[in-house]
């Protein structure tokens, strides 16, 4: 048996809860009568499944929050398929916890559909509960989840399992975007008003994903409902406006299409404008973004996306007292995407996906007549097509084509100094089946092949079998899974991770830089449990290795004009435990990791030719990472609370064995004259440890409904109890006696901001 | 690559390192000091800092049948780190071995021998200084070379270097003067080409020059400035055997120079004005030397240099070509004008 849940608008639901029932049962308050003979959940265009019906009627049950249950009798008979169109009509709901009802129905129904890949998802309530700086922050919230390690409170990078920060695939509505930060990694270019849902995938992820090896974070944005509404925010970093709508039908059935809605949102920091007056602040920061989702009669979805954001520091206008450097730095992402998706008869669909992405930064010194410009764009066409060929088999495959393309330079006096451009295609194709064979086994098999062609340096292709088994036990409410496979990239960002701000400078795979290849397994026990499933609980752990990371060489050869860069090899292992509570008063988690990674290189510090390998662990080796998060309701004033803790062990750096006077040697005169910079001689590389870092925030909201809408303040305190959690030391031996000195990350930081929706 | 893309590259490179001074600094400004906590003595690991500049002069009194001769001029600085007790390595040995000759033992003499300004003694370094006690070479451009520093306390450091090949200025003639290889003439207040043949071996090479008589000439352009001035200018890789010449030098100044500074720099971004003479030196230098010069990664306690020397402790054993040119900036019919022009006249 199989079918599609459709609204009475036209539009398929997702997420509606589907069981199947003997035909005395009933369902009509959902949930609470007879248990079901099998349930299951529909996907993103509406559709379920049931397999292994024994000939005879049954009661059809299908519940979705938003709309008012529906219940119908079906007959099975053992030579034919049954076909079910079910259509719901909306019933206005306003409940506390209907989000969360919806979101533990989601992670339910992908641990019963996915064999394979480790998944994480938070909705933007959640994104919004957790506290975070001047406003919430999607990629910051991914911090806190199991396997996810940052090196820093200055930037929102973040690096999954021992992979290093390049190694994210990052999508916004599945358009990769580069380098996603403001303010030099310090928030995310993601607007909490514009995310439906940020989805990470820290592992095992399927034959579909490629292009990065650790893992993919997919950023949904959210069209709304179709109703016109306005959301709008003031933090102490920016002010932003949403607004949300649908198309006139006159206009909407004009083009075709029985539902039409659309989300726009623009962002931009405001205290250039407000101080202006007084004192020239440098600095801002906008964005806009914006989504719109139609759907035809025939249950086919067109979506479009769009992202344009912009940074600017400009410190040439300022005076030479208030800025003796003068520069103009600006960067930003530009991205766009569509998608067409019809739906196939028996389930599945066929998806054709086109989008553009760049990013690109200048940084100009006027006085010097010099600039730095980086730019990477890419452009991707892609299509998918799923089907269901028996009720117990998912079967997708696709092909995609990409151009990637780089541009590096140095300009000065009109002139090109450094010119480090390149492109290439990269053209993939995959298959992969789910198969599950009865109730307690889930099989997914796939195998992607990537053909890499850059203009420069030889052709790649790999082939990367991905697999995965998945055991449930109890009922199907635990499960243990195992799952491996071969990933691949063809691009590498040059930053320097231990900077605390700073920006992505790519390059492609070619004759200057290596591909990435990594293999990975991992194992997991996974189980829900307690009333309503209302825990989840995991155990996971992991290998991977990874061929072709790159590293600076600062040792290059001005001769060669491929090495400076340095192909070297790592590896990861470690455990990750989460327990989550989606229901109750209290909601949250804790999630606890385990690692170990280390990379090897030639050493780019060594002046001998061949330089000799070393291997170190990276910056972003910490050993163990708890946090805890929580949101609950005070009972105060109709207060929410949110908690975060972090707690890590220390991150390595190299310990300075001491530092010296060093002297420039001048060959004209034929003696030295003094440098009057010091020279730090370097101990074991990443060989010792900054202290254990642990952290408190807290958060405060109140929303008040109004008959016009809703108005929330709130209040956040990052780092309540003022740790100073090191960020660099500084050792200075040239003091009497030597001391270390250094400066910490964040200090107490309370920030407020007030949100306002209007309906 | 040209000279004048070297040097550019090499001081936007030093620019791009404020960079990373920049973020540092945006972070210091957001975060809080640490406390500050009492260290104990660094590490008994001593520094090294050994260069030897080879020349090459024309043998029998110019007569280009004879051999060049091949001198030397070579250094080293021998020093603690920071915080250890104060002062150089007094009584060290040192030794350069060369393939083919006897070695070369240093000897230890007062601290402003290995001073470049020693008329001006600007300041002693606190190192113990060691120099080659003759000039004359027992080894050869291109010849593999080995060190050895013993100190007194035991440390004992060793690097190897090989001297690059030699080269040769095109466009010029011999020079009267002892002091240089090769002479020739400028169109005043016009760029030329400085060109040379390329260097085996080499990673970079450095361009000073020493220019006199600027303030007459300067005052009547309305600018106030020393009688003297040397600039630094690189050349980045074997092939980049050219700068723009007087432009290409002084790139490090106009980034961090004074007011004043700067202004002496962009009068002769368009040439020499009439009557000024240069002293012009090219040193070919090895990798250890350019590895030294140019830094490494990134380090909040201070520059990471790449060593060349290995043992207790770091430094640098850098070897160098050098040729010497004498230039005047002379107008037809004017002293000067019979040396031949200094290359093409360049952008």
């Amino acid at each position: 048996m199989a079918g599609r849940v459709w609204s009475q608008d036209g539009t398929p639901v997702e997420g509606a809860t589907v069981r199947l029932l003997s035909p005395g049962d009933t369902t009509a308050e959902a949930g609470t009568a007879a248990a079901p003979l099998q349930i299951a959940g529909t996907d993103a265009l509406g559709f379920f499944a049931f397999a292994d019906l024994p000939p005879g009627e049954y009661r059809l049950s299908v519940t979705r929050i938003g709309f008012a249950a529906y219940e119908t009798t079906v007959e099975a008979s053992s030579d034919s398929r049954v076909e079910a169109e079910v259509v719901l009509t909306p019933q206005a709901i306003e409940l506390e916890g209907v989000m969360v009802e919806a979101e533990r129905s989601r992670a339910r129904v992908r641990f019963e559909e996915t064999a394979g890949a480790t998944i994480q998802e938070m909705d933007r309530g959640v994104v919004k509960a957790i506290p975070g700086v001047a406003e919430a922050d999607p990629l910051r919230a991914v911090e806190v989840l199991p396997g996810v390690t940052t090196i820093s409170d200055f930037s929102a990078a973040f690096n999954v399992r021992g992979g290093s920060a390049d190694q994210n695939l990052i999508l916004l509505d599945d358009v990769p975007i580069f380098n996603p930060f403001h303010l030099g990694g310090f928030f995310s270019v993601f607007n909490a008003d514009m995310v439906a849902r940020a989805e990470l995938q820290s592992g095992g992820f399927p034959a579909e994903y490629g292009g990065r090896v650790s893992s993919v974070l997919s950023v949904e944005s959210d069209p709304g409902d179709g109703r016109f509404g306005v959301d709008a925010g003031v933090s102490l970093l920016a002010a932003r406006t949403a607004v949300n709508g649908s198309l006139p039908d006159g206009l909407a059935s004009g083009l075709g299409l029985a539902n039409a809605r659309w989300r726009v949102s623009g962002r931009r920091s405001y205290f250039d404008v407000l101080f202006r007056p007084w004192t020239t602040v440098p600095y801002h920061l906008s964005d806009l973004q914006g989504v719109f989702e139609g759907w035809t009669r025939g249950g086919n979805r067109l979506r479009i996306s769009a992202y344009v954001g912009e940074d600017v520091v400009d410190l040439s206008q300022l005076s030479d007292e208030d800025a003796p450097l003068k520069f103009d730095w600006k960067w930003g992402n530009w991205a766009a995407g569509a998608s067409w998706t019809s739906p196939m008869q028996g389930g599945g669909a066929l998806d054709v996906k086109a989008s553009f992405s760049r990013f690109d930064a200048d940084l100009a010194f006027e006085d010097f007549d010099a600039t730095f410009a980086t730019l990477v764009e890419q452009a991707t066409f892609r299509t998918d097509l799923e089907r269901r060929p028996t009720p117990r088999t998912r079967w997708k495959s696709g092909l995609a084509a990409s151009r990637i393309a780089y541009d590096n330079e140095i300009r000065a006096g009109g002139t090109d100094f450094v010119d480090g451009r390149g492109n290439g295609w990269e053209t993939a194709g995959y298959t992969q089946i789910v198969w599950d064979p009865s109730s307690r086994w889930l099989v997914e098999a796939g195998v992607r092949v990537d053909h890499w062609r850059p203009d420069t340096g030889g052709n790649e292709t790999t082939v990367s079998p991905r697999f995965a088994l998945k055991r449930f036990v109890r009922g199907g409410r635990s499960a243990v899974r195992l799952a491996g496979g071969r990933y691949s990239q063809f691009i590498h960002s040059r930053r320097n991770e231990e900077l605390p701000i700073g920006l992505d400078v790519w390059v492609v795979a070619g004759e200057r830089a290596p591909r990435v290849a990594s293999d990975q397994v991992q194992v997991a026990v996974e189980s829900f449990f307690g009333e309503d499933d209302q825990w989840f609980a995991s155990v996971e752990g992991y290998y991977r290795d990874f061929d072709g990371v790159i590293a600076e060489n600062t040792a290059e050869d001005p001769n060669d004009p491929l090495d400076d860069l340095l192909a070297g090899t790592g590896r990861a292992w470690g455990v990750d435990l989460f327990a989550k509570r989606d229901l109750g008063a209290t909601t949250g988690w804790v999630s606890a990791s385990f690692l170990k990674t280390d990379r090897t290189f030639p050493d780019g510090r060594s002046g001998l030719d061949p330089q000799p390998l070393v291997t170190y662990p990276p910056l972003f080796d910490r050993r163990f990472d708890l946090d805890i998060v929580l949101r609950r309701p005070l009972g105060w004033w109709g207060l929410e609370g949110n908690l975060r803790f972090n707690f890590g062990t220390g991150l390595p750096y190299t310990l300075p064995l001491g530092t010296f006077e060093f002297y420039n040697h001048r060959p004209i005169f034929g003696g030295v004259e003094i440098d009057y910079n010091t020279g730090v001689l370097l101990g074991a590389r990443n060989g010792a440890r900054y202290p254990a870092r642990h952290r408190l925030d807290i958060g405060l909201r109140k929303s008040v409904v109004r008959s016009w809408g809703q108005l929330t303040p709130y209040l956040s305190v990052i780092n309540v109890y003022n740790q100073k959690n090191a960020l660099f030391y500084f050792f200075e031996y040239d003091r009497d006696p030597p001391v270390r000195t250094g400066i910490s990350m964040i200090p107490i930081l309370p920030t407020i901001g007030i949100e306002a929706s209007f309906r | 690559m040209t000279g004048r893309r070297g040097a550019r590259r090499a001081a936007l490179a030093c620019r791009a390192g404020s960079l990373a001074a920049t973020g540092l600094a945006v972070a210091a400004a957001t975060g809080c000091e640490l406390t500050e906590t009492e260290l104990i003595e660094p590490a008994d690991a001593i520094i090294a800092e050994s260069q030897v500049v080879v020349t090459l002069e024309r043998g029998g009194r110019g007569d280009p049948a004879e051999p060049p001769v091949v001198r030397m001029a070579a250094t080293t600085l021998l020093h603690k780190l920071f915080g250890a007790r104060p002062g150089g390595l007094d009584g060290a040995t040192v030794r350069i071995a060369g393939e083919s000759g006897a070695p070369v033992v240093f000897v230890e003499v007062p601290g402003e021998e290995c001073v470049a300004r020693r008329d001006e003694r600007e300041f002693l370094p606190e190192a113990s200084c060691y120099v080659a006690p003759a000039a004359t070479a027992p080894f050869a451009p291109g010849e593999a070379l080995e060190l050895e520093v013993r100190a007194s306390g035991g440390q004992v450091l060793t690097g190897n270097s090989r001297v690059p090949g030699t080269f040769s200025f095109l466009d010029a003639a011999p020079a009267d003067a002892a002091s240089a290889d090769s002479a020739c003439r400028l169109e005043p207040d016009t760029n030329y080409r400085l060109r040379w043949t390329p260097a085996d071996g080499v990673w970079t090479y450095v361009a000073e020059a020493q220019f006199f008589g600027l303030r007459a000439p300067l005052a009547a352009r309305g600018i106030d400035a020393d009688d003297t001035l040397d600039l630094l200018g690189v050349s980045i890789g074997r092939e980049d055997s050219e700068i723009v010449f007087p432009r290409d030098l002084g790139v490090f100044d106009l980034f961090e120079g004074t007011d004043e500074e700067v202004e002496v720099l962009r009068a002769l971004q368009d040439g020499l004005p009439a009557g000024v003479r240069a002293s012009v030196s090219i040193s070919a230098v090895d990798r250890n030397w350019s590895n030294w010069a140019r830094g490494g990664d990134f380090h909040p306690s201070g520059d990471v240099r790449i060593s060349s020397v290995y043992g207790d402790g770091g430094g640098v054993f850098g070897t160098a070509v050098q040729r010497r040119l004498e230039v005047v900036a002379s107008g037809t019919g004017a002293s000067g004008s019979e040396l031949p022009a200094c290359g093409l006249p360049g952008a």
